[in-house]
């Protein structure tokens, strides 16, 4: 059709007084030089060869704001692992919570049968069962 | 058919790191890709840079290319957002290379021969004058319609437009183009010769 266009005047001329700029089309026939394909394929071929790491998806190289994101996240990791161990060598032994423990006194002789009295972490916790209560 | 089955094959094969399939790949493409961005940048050295740009791209993130789709207008898409990308690149001078004032000179007088008027190499160059007129996305649209012979449809893929948008493009992009040929090449509107009576085949 475009080979057809290009050698027929009246087809050109008929073309051109619907809407001359579709003349332009005919540039698809314009050839490209062959040299400069050529060396087109040979500088592709020859920097593809070392322009891509050989596996799948995450062949990607990576730039240098994934890299240092990647480093600033190892390196907090680091920093965050080595700063919860100082901190359990370094924390000072609790004081005996005896000393702070409230005084609870239980009356044995009304229906006490059992007394829990325990501390956990800072919270002083006693349990006292009397089997006379009616709740 | 046995194309596109070849074409999906030597993809595949490129895409798991062939080099031999990439490199027929490229031979497959390269035209096309040469051909757009040079209609698109006006210049053959930048044509050739965007296509090398193109193509090495293409190498890194072809495994991302879903088979079930078109590639050809995946191409044209890289193509020519790399092309457009090098018209910016050139700064405020971003326009297609305005020839010398003699280079179409056969195609401006009407006393010359349909033949010769529309010898490519000065059909070439009335487009890059009078495309320059056009902004980067109109030309884009223009050219891959008329040159290329896509169809409106893939045009807006390729551009990442709706498909009102690429007929908007024509639109203006025809008629200043249309305009400009009327003006500034008379011969290939007006022009007849007067021995030459024959009729549309």
């Amino acid at each position: 059709m475009l080979e057809h266009l290009r050698a027929c005047p009246p087809c050109q001329r008929a073309v051109a007084g619907q809407d001359p700029s579709m003349l332009f089309g005919l540039l698809a026939l314009a050839p490209l030089s062959p040299a400069l394909l050529d060396d087109l394929s040979r500088t592709i071929a020859r920097r593809a060869g070392s322009d891509r790491p050989p596996y799948g998806a995450l062949a990607e190289p990576a730039t240098w704001p994934r890299r240092a994101a990647a480093a600033a996240m190892f390196a907090l990791t680091l920093l965050s692992g080595y700063a919860t161990l100082y901190e359990r060598s370094a924390a000072p032994t609790p004081l005996a919570l005896s000393s702070r423990r409230a005084d609870v006194e239980v009356d044995s002789g009304r229906g006490v049968s059992q007394v829990i009295d325990l501390t956990v972490g800072e919270t002083q916790i006693v349990m006292v069962y009397n089997g006379d209560l009616k709740l | 058919m046995r194309d596109d089955e070849d074409l999906t094959d030597l993809i595949r094969a490129a895409a798991g790191g062939d080099r031999r399939a990439f490199e027929d790949l490229v031979l497959r493409k390269r035209d096309r890709v040469v051909r757009t961005a040079f209609q698109i940048t006006g210049n053959l050295e930048d044509a050739k840079d965007v296509a090398q740009g193109v193509f090495l791209r293409l190498w890194r993130v072809l495994q991302r290319f879903d088979l079930t789709k078109r590639f050809d207008t995946w191409l044209y898409r890289i193509t020519v957002n790399a092309a457009i990308d090098s018209i910016r690149e050139r700064g405020p001078k971003g326009t297609l290379q305005a020839l010398p004032e003699d280079a179409g000179d056969r195609l401006r007088d009407p006393s010359r021969g349909p033949d010769e008027l529309f010898d490519l190499r000065q059909l070439q160059g009335a487009f890059f004058r009078l495309a320059a007129r056009l902004a980067p996305r109109q030309r884009a649209a223009f050219v891959l319609k008329e040159i290329e012979g896509l169809e409106t449809a893939e045009i807006a893929r390729a551009l990442g437009v709706t498909e009102s948008t690429v007929r908007n493009h024509l639109l203006q992009a025809r008629r200043i183009l249309r305009d400009g040929l009327s003006k500034d090449y008379p011969g290939l509107t007006g022009g007849r010769r007067a021995d030459d009576d024959g009729e549309p085949s």
